[in-house]
């Protein structure tokens, strides 16, 4: 069995029949979906690739590459680590739809959309990536406005400038053979690297066409919209690395990095100012999408491998907090009648306080509060970054500063002394919201969060331990 | 074959159906033009690409136009065919793509004489055509003509991008996302008319 086979060919063609039977039994579905993905990290995470493997009764061999009209699909040993991550952080977003209840549209789309990014990882030559990106935006759509609701303009933009970076990055694909035939050539290097960049602008979503991510945020239902905002930037973020990993005359090039702590710094920058003046929770789930962005950014702009596992560091619990964040946004939702905001959130969080602490959490450990899971790696970037410049430093503080008044700002509108006259008439009475004490699902998820957040905030080494892994996947990057 | 004259009458009549994209107030002009607007790139794609995978853009953008229309006219059917759009608005856009078009006369010869595969006609049409479609995007007050926006933009990037490669998978790709922008554009006008799935 070839390995795009199974890891895009099966999680599309399920994708694709479970959303054929969109209206069958939803547990079922989901956890089919979920079984499948963690089928799929197990494969990824124990079975070698092109060596005979026995399974029981049965031989499992994985061919690495896999050819259709002249391109390949092609995964390596390296690889493994990061579609063990993938597949593993789908089984924890499907199943989390539990909870959410983002539609019935999610986990077919979810399970297609994670199979084309998947191949857009794996196909060479890999500029061919932006089509595959472009083909997985579009099939995103229905999942973030689904049937029966009205399509804000929020949706659009995202497809628009996710689609505008798909000709830079195929020009920049025809610019490159004539960079690797004459590397000297200094006009066409410089060419090649500005459509690179603008076309990696729109993918990665840095500001200012990052605007339809506090849209599209506000228009459709926010588990779905996590999903989107957690897994398409990520990829192009690894899709930037792997750029970096396969041009020498970009990697060598200072200024690179320059221009990524220089975009990175103003995102995260901004990011934190838009954060914390935010009132609805939707928005400031959107904007600490991009201040990750920018983390990410930073990142990779302090070049060398050390780049590449502070990336992965801070990818791991960032996006656990952004799950965690979303299933409790979702399910405060579902028991109001209008879309969550400082001015009402008392109420319901005073009735739901396990989906409330969970939040809680998840958005300091994203503000790198100390013992939560955010904090190890935040460290770590802050540590690099003053080693490098003072400025990107105090962007990174500050945008971490944006997001912790964030939080206390949302803290202190479940703390604060009631209002005399109760203003919240639209929402669910109490005798209808029994709350989530007796929710056995609830108390799984906040114990779940709780103690992974705090887990890797206070044995970081035992959990993020293996990101050696994943700076072999770029191994041009050295030290 | 697309120098001298031909070539020029080529360039014009992107440069109309563009201008006409913007202002119409029909969409069934809209259709229309969209249709010629692909006819014009397969005749430039067919000059660098086999008849045959030239043919796929064409019958591609076709399909896409097909879908749109056909969406546009089941589920507005009781509602005007022109949209609001004065005169005022009509000027602006006209001033707005005459700023497009001045900006293609510059550029266009630069990215001929450095891409030595793209001749200048073709870099003429491939950027009105992208030009036009950008504007046709920022001005767009709804789901419809922002559609009709990003095929023509693309339809323009796909003209200058078979002069630089000639690729099975990459014409497939392409063809793959015309249909899948036609197919969200209709989705998207249709959702709220749509049954909720529960």
């Amino acid at each position: 069995m070839s390995a795009a086979i199974l890891w895009v060919g099966l999680p599309i063609l399920l994708g694709a029949a479970l959303l054929l039977l969109r209206r069958a039994s939803e547990p079922l579905t989901i956890a089919l979906a979920v079984g499948a993905s963690l089928i799929l990290a197990w494969i990824a995470w124990q079975v070698p690739l092109d060596t005979p493997n026995q399974l029981g009764p049965f031989t499992l061999r994985i061919f690495p590459s896999f050819s259709v009209f002249g391109r390949s699909f092609i995964f390596t040993e390296v690889d493994r680590a990061l579609l063990t991550l993938t597949y593993t952080g789908l089984s924890l977003w499907l199943a989390g739809s539990v909870l959410a209840q983002p539609g019935r549209l999610f986990v077919p789309s979810a399970l297609m959309l994670t199979g084309l990014l998947v191949a857009a990882y794996a196909v060479e030559p890999f500029l061919y990536a932006a089509p595959l990106v472009a083909v997985a935006v579009l099939i995103s759509v229905p999942m973030l406005a689904p049937p029966g609701s009205e399509p804000g303009p929020g949706v659009f933009r995202y497809v628009s400038f996710q689609m505008l970076a798909v000709p830079f990055i195929l020009f920049t694909g025809w610019l490159l053979s004539g960079v690797e035939a004459s590397p000297g050539n200094l006009s066409l290097t410089l060419r090649a690297a500005v459509l690179l960049g603008v076309g990696l602008i729109f993918l990665m979503s840095v500001v200012p066409f990052h605007s339809w991510i506090p849209m599209v945020a506000n228009e459709s239902h926010p588990y779905a919209a996590s999903f989107v905002f957690l897994y398409l930037p990520t990829l192009t973020a690894i899709f930037a690395l792997a750029f970096s990993d396969r041009y020498a005359w970009l990697r060598d090039r200072q200024l690179t990095y320059e221009l990524f702590l220089m975009v990175g710094n103003l995102v995260v920058l901004l990011g934190g100012l838009w954060v914390a003046s935010q009132r609805r929770l939707r928005k400031m789930l959107a904007y600490a999408v991009v201040i990750g962005i920018g983390s990410g950014l930073q990142a990779i702009g302090l070049g060398g491998s050390l780049s590449v596992e502070i990336f992965f560091a801070l990818l791991i619990p960032r996006g656990f907090a952004i799950w965690i964040w979303a299933v409790a946004l979702s399910a405060f939702e579902q028991v109001s009648n209008q879309p969550l905001a400082l001015d009402n959130f008392r109420p319901l969080a005073r009735r739901h306080p396990l989906l409330t602490i969970a939040m809680l959490a998840a958005i300091f450990s994203l503000a790198g509060l100390p013992i939560l899971a955010g904090f190890p790696p935040a460290l770590e970037l802050w540590g690099a970054l003053g080693q490098v410049s003072g400025l990107a430093v105090g962007a990174a503080l500050l945008g971490s500063l944006g997001l912790g008044v964030a939080a206390l700002r949302l803290a202190w509108a479940r703390l604060r002394p009631a209002p005399a006259v109760a203003a919240n008439a639209s929402a669910r009475p109490e005798t209808e919201d029994p709350g989530d004490l007796g929710n056995p699902y609830a108390w799984f998820y906040f114990v779940f969060s709780l103690a992974v957040l705090l887990l890797i905030g206070l044995a970081p080494r035992l959990f993020l331990g293996d990101l050696a892994d994943f700076a072999a996947i770029f191994p041009q990057i050295g030290p | 074959m697309l120098d001298g004259i031909l070539g020029y009458f080529f360039i014009g009549l992107a440069a109309l159906l563009g201008l006409t994209q913007l202002v119409a107030r029909d969409w069934r002009w809209n259709m229309g033009v969209l249709a010629l607007q692909y006819l014009v790139a397969f005749v430039f794609i067919s000059d660098a690409w086999p008849l045959e995978l030239a043919a796929v853009k064409l019958v591609a953008g076709w399909m896409a136009g097909s879908i749109l229309g056909l969406t546009r006219m089941s589920l507005f059917a009781d509602e005007p065919n022109l949209r609001d759009l004065d005169r005022t608005g009509v000027a602006f856009r006209v001033f707005a793509a005459l700023l497009v078009l001045l900006v293609v006369l510059g550029a266009a010869p630069r990215l001929s004489a450095w891409a030595a595969p793209i001749g200048l006609n073709l870099a003429w049409v491939a950027l009105v055509l992208m030009g036009m479609g950008l504007l046709q995007i920022g001005l767009a007050s709804g789901v419809f003509p922002a559609v009709l926006g990003l095929l023509t933009l693309l339809s323009g990037f796909e003209i200058l991008y078979a002069a630089i490669e000639v690729s099975t998978l990459v014409a497939g790709l392409q063809a793959l996302i015309t249909l899948g922008i036609a197919l969200v554009g209709a989705y998207l006008l249709s959702a709220p008319t749509m049954e909720a799935l529960e």
